[in-house]
């Protein structure tokens, strides 16, 4: 929608010109600054008597046309200016505001603990020695097959719990990564062979439709970021 | 006695009175929940309780490293920290050295828990979070473990609201909804299916008791002349097999009545009823024309009793309806604001939601709607929750020693994994003033100057939001509307 022009500054001015000159400035860093800058200006000026533009349509880039026109534009800039303030380097806020973001995420990717309601803390919680623990992968400490009452064997047809078992590279995972004592390990281990025999997972890769969803699965965390982080 | 108090020779009274012989065995380590199923973690972060004692020494011992175990600990790791703290975990180990490791994590945040002046309270249902009444888990119908008679007159006061066996705290059989399937399995093959026969002879005894029942009743509606005690009681032993087959036949089709008796006989902490008993839907399984007792649920049935007691012994406060004085405000209405500190903000790698941590323990912004609850982004009056806690939503690089916040602590309770749940409540600016001020981080007497000072802004609605903002002033009291600049030209 176009601005509403003001009863008076209609007359100064065709209103075309005005409307296409703010049009431009709203994509140029430098207008805005020139724009207000002229505000003052034009707002000491006394206006124009409104009967004398009116017979000088044609011709009113001569007389003081300038003027009028800077008046309308300025119009337009403080009433788009509510909505997008702007710092004094002449950096729009919502653009400090998406870099200090990006800052922050950069920092919160350095401290990867989940905390709990609950949990206790010391300062030495809060170091870096710690936040690099945190973020290891390490080995799984308890027997998920005991844990959660499993029984592998009846579970071959579930290729994800086939995948979760294997490595990129189709092997079965070995027992320092599964955390699972010798019975279950050997319970899985067989699992997953009878489901690449049987074809229900492939034997080189990860099963296709778990490819398909990867990217959603893809913790936030590892996930690559741009030249300019995620917000801008 | 006598029996204690044998004599013993002068190496064993010495022996016994040592510190090597009087540390306790360590207690169970917290239940980590699923945390060492998982592939991120660290052993060194801090547990969520303590599970050996801590020892302390007289400085003038520390400096020779004299702890009173069998070697001196080393000079260089505990003579740098203010307080001497320690915990063994083994005094001597097979590579004869003593395991020691610093124990002022545990023993300082005990401490700063004190000086909260917590008591704890016995959890309020998720409905009541609103406006709970807070009971302490002191109070005599709350604190018992074991049925007694005695235990059971307090807690069938006028204000028990639930079955009085289920407000207790300890059971001896586990919460079922806090276990996982093969919990559940090992517990069913372990623990119950040796007990099947013991559990054959608990039914008959209900049995008979039901069966006196009704043939008293039946009796005195009949003739009302003859007395009950004159008739004798059903005997177990007088329950044949086929009575016992038909009872367990007509308990398989009534679901709410087996529990009962079920998680009566394997005395089974309470689970909430909420969603099974009261709920429509449910309706089909209770029998016609029969009475139940149904009650509202244990404080423990959502979240699982506590494993230890439910002060965990970190406070012996009843109440905290106490009130402050301040020396130059006089009696304050709300406690002390707490300084906190913000560990998570909401919008971090990945959305959640923010964790404050008060006195070291982490805890959750409240759940109702408050200064802590993320507002529109775009909100334009000058109390969005970014405004008013810096820090809360993004992580603030430019706060040196991280971002705080002051936090005003209802109540306090033990989960069922033994961890210390705080419930904030909103904040309150004045109290919050009134701290800051005590601990020299804000002048009120400059920022009331600065406020008088300041000229009136210009009054304008803008015309695409007209709506109430308190927090903004047009004017204030001592100039009358008339601005900064006409206070100083008067």
């Amino acid at each position: 929608m176009p601005p509403r022009i003001p009863f008076l500054s209609a007359f100064k001015q065709p209103a075309t010109s005005s409307f296409f000159r703010s049009q431009a400035c709203q994509f140029s860093q430098q207008a805005p600054l020139q724009a207000s800058t002229s505000h003052s200006r034009s707002a000491a000026m006394s206006p124009p008597p409104p009967a004398s533009s009116m017979l000088n349509l044609d011709s009113s880039s001569k007389r003081g046309g300038q003027d009028a026109t800077e008046g309308v534009s300025s119009i337009f800039d403080d009433f788009r200016s509510k909505r997008r303030t702007q710092t004094p380097d002449g950096e729009r806020k919502v653009v400090g505001e998406l870099r200090g973001k990006n800052i922050s995420e950069d920092y919160m990717r350095q401290m990867p603990r989940r905390w709990r309601e609950g949990d206790l803390y010391a300062p030495h919680d809060l170091s870096e020695v710690e936040a690099a623990k945190w973020r290891k992968m390490t080995s799984v400490q308890r027997d998920l097959v005991d844990l959660l009452g499993l029984r592998p064997l009846d579970m071959y047809a579930n290729f994800s719990v086939v995948s979760e078992y294997m490595t990129p590279h189709g092997r079965i995972r070995k027992r320092m990564q599964t955390g699972l004592t010798p019975k279950n390990q050997r319970k899985i281990a067989k699992m997953v062979r009878r489901s690449v025999a049987l074809g229900i997972h492939p034997s080189v890769h990860r099963h296709p439709e778990l490819l398909m969803r990867s990217g959603h699965m893809t913790p936030q965390q590892t996930q690559a970021v741009g030249k300019f982080g995620n917000f801008i | 006695m006598a029996s204690t108090q044998r004599a013993v020779s002068p190496g064993a009274a010495l022996l016994r009175s040592s510190r090597l012989f009087s540390m306790p065995s360590p207690i169970a380590p917290p239940p980590g929940y699923m945390s060492q199923a998982t592939k991120h973690k660290s052993e060194t972060a801090t547990a969520a309780f303590p599970t050996h004692l801590t020892v302390t020494t007289p400085s003038a011992s520390r400096m020779v490293g004299d702890w009173g175990f069998k070697r001196p600990l080393p000079l260089k790791t505990t003579t740098k920290s203010t307080f001497p703290l320690v915990r063994v975990k083994k005094v001597d180990s097979i590579e004869h050295v003593t395991d020691f490791q610093s124990a002022s994590d545990h023993t300082i945040t005990l401490e700063k828990f004190r000086e909260m002046n917590m008591s704890f309270s016995v959890p309020v249902p998720k409905e009541m979070m609103l406006n709970p009444t807070l009971i302490s888990v002191f109070e005599d119908g709350r604190d018992f473990t074991t049925p007694a008679p005695s235990n059971l007159k307090g807690a069938m006061g006028p204000r028990s609201d639930g079955d009085p066996l289920k407000l207790r705290w300890k059971f001896r059989g586990p919460w079922l909804a806090g276990m996982t399937d093969g919990e559940f399995d090992r517990y069913i093959s372990k623990s119950v299916r040796a007990r099947r026969s013991e559990f054959r002879q608990f039914l008959r005894e209900r049995l008979a008791a039901q069966k006196t029942a009704d043939r008293n009743s039946s009796i005195a509606e009949q003739d009302l002349n003859t007395p009950q005690t004159a008739i004798p009681a059903v005997k177990a032993e007088e329950i044949t097999e086929e009575d016992l087959l038909e009872y367990t036949r007509g308990l398989r089709g009534d679901r709410h009545e087996l529990f009962n008796l079920v998680s009566k006989f394997l005395d089974l902490a309470p689970v909430s009823n909420a969603d099974s008993a009261l709920a429509p839907g449910m309706l089909g399984h209770y029998m016609p024309d029969k009475k139940y007792d149904l009650y509202r649920d244990s404080p423990y049935a959502a979240d699982g009793p506590p494993i230890t007691h439910p002060s965990a012994g970190l406070s012996y406060l009843r109440t905290q309806n106490f009130m402050e004085n301040h020396p130059l405000y006089g009696p304050q209405q709300k406690h002390a604001s707490i300084k906190a500190r913000i560990v998570t903000p909401r919008f971090g790698v990945t959305n959640q939601n923010p964790k404050i941590g008060v006195n070291g323990f982490i805890a959750n912004i409240p759940a109702v709607e408050t200064s802590f609850s993320n507002r529109r982004r775009n909100d334009s009056s000058a109390v969005s929750s970014r405004d008013a806690i810096p820090g809360l939503n993004d992580f603030d690089p430019s706060q040196l020693g991280g971002s705080k916040v002051y936090v005003q602590v209802q109540t306090a309770n033990v989960d069922a994994t033994g961890k210390v749940q705080l419930r904030l409540l909103d904040r309150d600016p004045e109290t919050d003033i009134v701290q800051k001020e005590t601990v020299g981080e804000f002048d009120t007497f400059a920022h009331a100057v600065k406020e008088a000072s300041q000229p009136t802004p210009k009054f304008q609605v803008p015309s695409g939001e007209r709506k109430y903002m308190p927090n903004r002033k047009f004017g204030s009291a001592p100039n009358y509307g008339l601005g900064g600049s006409s206070l100083r030209d008067f």
